[in-house]
């Protein structure tokens, strides 16, 4: 009995130790709304994993953390980099920084970045078939195409099925791996030189990207495949405890972190436009202070939104995003925060995201497409007048987080055209019906059924799908909805068989040719192009605007891109979502940057705040 | 009974080529997608796609897919998951703990509370009480799951602050986690499990030898105890036998809803994702562990029924 009762007793210390461990408390949990894929910056691209990727590595660039619109400051680089004067050529001077300490390196220090590093991790992205960034050097660099073809070819017959990996660090790679390209040169240790078959103003965009960021070779070679949970990298942060499915990463300060100061400009206010400036939102309070402010960092993986929500209000997570099941219970019909939310410590931000949501038409469709000509441009223009996303914006953004979008660039993004507005996209039902008329299907009669492909199977999904065919319904035109999931859905519209398609487009960089390049004819589906539009006279401007800087001259060029999107109609525009972040008084510094929504090294936490309203009950006082 | 396993384990060669032509001939039909196209995501060019749908041996006819696939089996290497490019073996060692962490304790509870009451409504068959807790068993079964859940977490968990609302800690700190999920899976299956074991009492209760002990004296209590639970035993068994395969795949919405990394959330991930080496491996898996819950079923039996001979 005796010795049952010190089992018990050891049992219950043990459970105690184990679960309420002070020293293992972080400072802040964010949370991600979907699984984090890993740590490999050539595979693992969106939102979620690159979030939790950049903590750990860094590239060139990163934007300002709270300037708007976004601009980019030197990170790796230690200053601009000096482009030539036709603007081909760009020399970085790396910055003086070591990779963090980790077994892969002899004796486990970690070592000095050079520019190098920087050469091998960019070929590694484009000599692997499987990475998912070629895109942004393919046809750029100049000998970098023949070069991946050369690295390829070695590359291809060593893949290895079974772990569905190719293996760059492989001896026969070593050879191609240290072959000279010509337009990607470390022309010493800390100096990188990119010379570009022709400008390529988007260039020193991709330079924040996750896909150019630095990692020592070492780590890929000792960790191979295994890298996924392995991160070596030279950010302000190290990944303590990761294992890729158990929802949640620790990333603890890194103690040879090269260093950073927080920023001492913000964005201005807009006094007209009730606009607050940064200063005055108490954003300015560490300018010039070393980063980072938090030692420890979980970011935890909650895809149900029910206890993402509770464990916000618990004071478990300290921030979260609205969406519609959450805004119904936060905010009031003004759209304010409920006063009984702010009572418990909880603050709002409102902040545009670089997005589009839209219907797509798929302009390989014998009816409403190509070949149709005329009168499939009727159609269309009929179906995106008969649209109301006013509507849409009302039932599923709470008529809020959500402005109707009038064109396809979402407003914040250099070469946005303010004063854009598509004769298309008022919901007019009458003209929808003369337009329809004057195709030769009034009242819709004889036209087909239209399927409408829906890239989700869940209860927001089909109401939206409703809202689409309850609008073609006014003017006659009959939709039939179908729910898919996203591998479903993704497999019709990248096999040109989806007739009709809502879908959603986020910056890859804040920049107007990341979103008319969506138009462009040789980028059909499969590739980004998923509407298949093809026009000669389209593609032609956007071969002239993708090499122009931003400035006047190439909004010129946008203005008469979108005047040929706005009579031809591939899309129906939905909207723009709005980000609303609910985070806690104690989370300081805290700015939504919709490329980069997690920041951690900005972040400050005032502690004596959170155990003041955690100890209220979460009413703050 | 060695030649019986022996006899029983051989079976299992044609069922798990069988369940692997199935899941080949599902995955290569493209019903769920291309995983080249996949992997490749949105910026992806024909050119590519068609790179990595040879080199993921795709573009292959089935039969050759499908030898391929059986070539993976045999050497007991399914891959590596081709969302999180982690090897799917260490995926289902490492989900297994978080799984049975949560329905073993739920299992045993739920079992032990459902066959308790199903003796006690045997005893009092017909009468208020047994009436009452059939109702209960039939209003715990009528709720949806998800109505647990949201129950769990907002009242229990959020308002109350009983039990953690979401998330899991290896160790010793899992216990905090997975206290609401055994709680909530114990009353989604106390219901079902109760109204079997109540008919399998009532079966026995009939029966005639009961009536002749009683019409011997005995007591009441060694009735139910002695002879009528370990009649009833074989249902009971049978029912409990078919279920251990189950707990090793976890909970499929408990997991999901509350965080908890084990085989269930990793199966719906997987589904979700499309990802095809982690869905066949939980298929092979799960066929594998059925196989032998049945065997262990049969000898089962034997311990509990004498009566029984395998042949």
């Amino acid at each position: 009995m005796r010795v049952a009762r010190s089992l018990a007793v050891c049992i219950v210390g043990a459970l105690v130790a184990g679960g309420c461990d002070p020293a293992r408390q972080p400072d802040a949990r964010f949370v991600s709304i979907a699984e984090i894929k890993g740590f490999d910056p050539i595979l693992c691209n969106d939102q979620y994993s690159s979030g939790a990727q950049i903590q750990v590595y860094e590239g060139l660039n990163e934007f300002h953390y709270l300037k708007r619109p976004l601009e980019l400051v030197p990170l790796m680089a230690e200053a601009k980099p000096e482009i030539s004067p036709d603007g081909l050529t760009y020399t970085f001077r790396i910055r003086d920084a070591v990779f963090q300490d980790d077994p892969c390196f002899p004796g486990g220090k970690g070592r000095k970045v050079t520019a190098q590093d920087f050469v091998w991790c960019w070929k590694r992205l484009m000599a692997v078939p499987s990475s998912t960034g070629t895109w942004i050097f393919d046809g750029k660099i100049k000998g970098l195409d023949a070069w991946k073809e050369e690295a390829q070819k070695v590359l291809e017959p060593l893949f290895d099925r079974v772990n569905e990996y190719y293996p760059v660090e492989a001896p026969q790679m070593r050879d191609v791996m240290a072959k000279e390209v010509k337009g990607l040169r470390a022309v010493d240790e800390r100096t990188l030189r990119v010379e570009f078959v022709e400008p390529y103003p988007q260039f020193l965009w991709t330079t924040a990207m996750s896909y150019t960021v630095v990692y020592p070779h070492e780590m890929v070679e000792h960790y191979g495949v295994d890298l996924m949970n392995h991160p070596v990298g030279t950010g302000a942060y190290h990944v303590e405890d990761y294992w890729i499915f158990d929802r949640k990463i620790v990333f603890v300060r890194n103690p040879t972190w090269h260093g950073g100061t927080y920023p001492a400009e913000g964005a201005p206010g807009d006094p007209e436009h009730g606009v607050v400036s940064d200063a005055d939102r108490g954003l300015l309070k560490d300018a010039g202070k070393k980063l980072p402010f938090l030692d420890r960092v979980e970011f935890v993986t909650v895809t149900e939104s029910q206890p993402r929500w509770l464990k916000f209000l618990s004071g478990d997570l300290d921030r979260v995003q609205t969406e519609r099941q959450i805004w119904a219970q936060s905010m009031t019909d003004k759209g304010e925060l409920r006063p009984e939310l702010a009572a418990r410590g909880i603050k709002i931000q409102r902040e545009p995201m670089s997005d589009v949501t839209f219907t797509s038409f798929n302009m390989d469709d014998p009816v409403i497409g190509h070949k149709a000509d005329d009168r499939g441009r009727k159609i269309r223009q009929a179906m995106s007048l008969a649209y109301d996303s006013r509507f849409w914006v009302e039932r599923m953004r709470n008529g809020f987080w959500g402005v109707p979008a009038h064109g396809p660039i979402p407003p914040g993004i250099a070469g946005y055209v303010p004063d854009a507005d598509s004769p298309y996209s008022q919901h007019d039902v009458e003209r929808a019906k003369r337009l329809l008329a004057e195709a030769g299907y009034p009242g819709g009669k004889g036209l087909p059924e239209f399927d409408y492909e829906d890239n989700g199977s869940d209860t927001v999904s089909k109401i939206g799908s409703d809202i689409f065919r309850n609008c073609m319904a006014e003017i006659g035109i009959r939709v039939n909805p179908h729910s898919n999931t996203w591998d479903q859905f993704d497999d019709k519209v990248k096999g040109r068989r989806a007739q009709i398609f809502g879908m959603a487009w986020g910056a890859d960089y804040p920049d107007a040719q990341n979103f008319l390049q969506l138009f462009y004819g040789p980028f059909g589906s499969p590739n980004s192009n998923n509407s298949n539009y093809n026009n000669p006279a389209y593609d032609a401007l956007y071969d002239r605007m993708k090499v122009m800087q931003p400035g006047p001259e190439r909004d010129a060029v946008i203005r008469k891109m979108l005047a040929i999107l706005d009579e031809d109609c591939p899309w129906s525009y939905t909207d723009h979502r709005v980000a609303y972040s609910y985070y806690r008084s104690w989370l300081l510094n805290f700015k939504y940057m919709d490329i980069n929504p997690w920041l951690f090294k900005y972040y400050r936490v005032d502690a004596a705040e959170k155990a003041r309203v955690l100890s209220n009950g979460g009413e703050a006082k | 009974m060695t030649a019986y396993i022996v006899r029983r384990l051989l079976y299992v060669v044609p069922l798990v080529l069988g369940v692997a032509l199935i899941v080949s001939l599902i995955y290569n039909s493209g019903l769920f997608g291309d995983p080249a196209s996949k992997m490749l995501a949105k910026h992806a060019t024909p050119e590519q796609i068609a790179q990595v749908r040879h080199a993921l041996h795709l573009d292959r006819p089935w039969y050759q897919q499908y030898w391929d696939f059986l070539g993976d089996l045999v050497s007991f290497d399914f891959g590596r998951s081709s969302q999180y490019h982690v090897k799917v073996s260490e995926m289902i060692v490492r989900g297994a703990g978080p799984s049975l962490s949560i329905t073993v304790p739920a299992f045993t509870i739920a079992t032990a509370i459902a066959v308790s009451l199903s003796l006690f409504c045997a005893a009092f068959r017909g009468k208020a009480v047994d009436r009452a807790i059939l109702v209960g068993a039939v209003a715990l079964m009528s709720v949806s799951s998800l109505v647990y859940v949201i129950f769990g977490q907002y009242f229990l968990a959020h308002q109350l602050g009983l039990f953690e609302i979401h998330g899991y800690e290896r160790g010793f700190g899992a216990w905090r986690f997975v206290q609401l999920p055994i709680l909530i899976f114990v009353f989604l299956t106390i219901g079902p499990d109760l109204r079997f074991y109540r008919t399998a009492m009532l079966e026995e209760i009939k029966q005639d030898y009961v009536r002749t002990a009683r019409a011997k004296g005995v007591g009441e209590r060694r009735v139910l105890f002695h002879h009528v639970l370990r009649n009833g035993l074989i249902p009971i068994l049978t029912r409990v036998v078919i279920e251990l395969p189950f707990l090793f795949l976890g909970s499929l919405l408990l997991e999901r809803f509350f965080g908890i990394p084990g085989l269930g959330g990793m199966t719906v991930e997987s589904v979700i994702a499309n990802d095809l080496p982690v869905l066949k491996a939980m298929t092979f898996v799960f066929a594998i562990l059925l196989v032998f819950g049945n065997l262990l079923t049969d000898i089962a039996y034997t311990i509990a029924d004498p009566r029984v001979r395998l042949g």
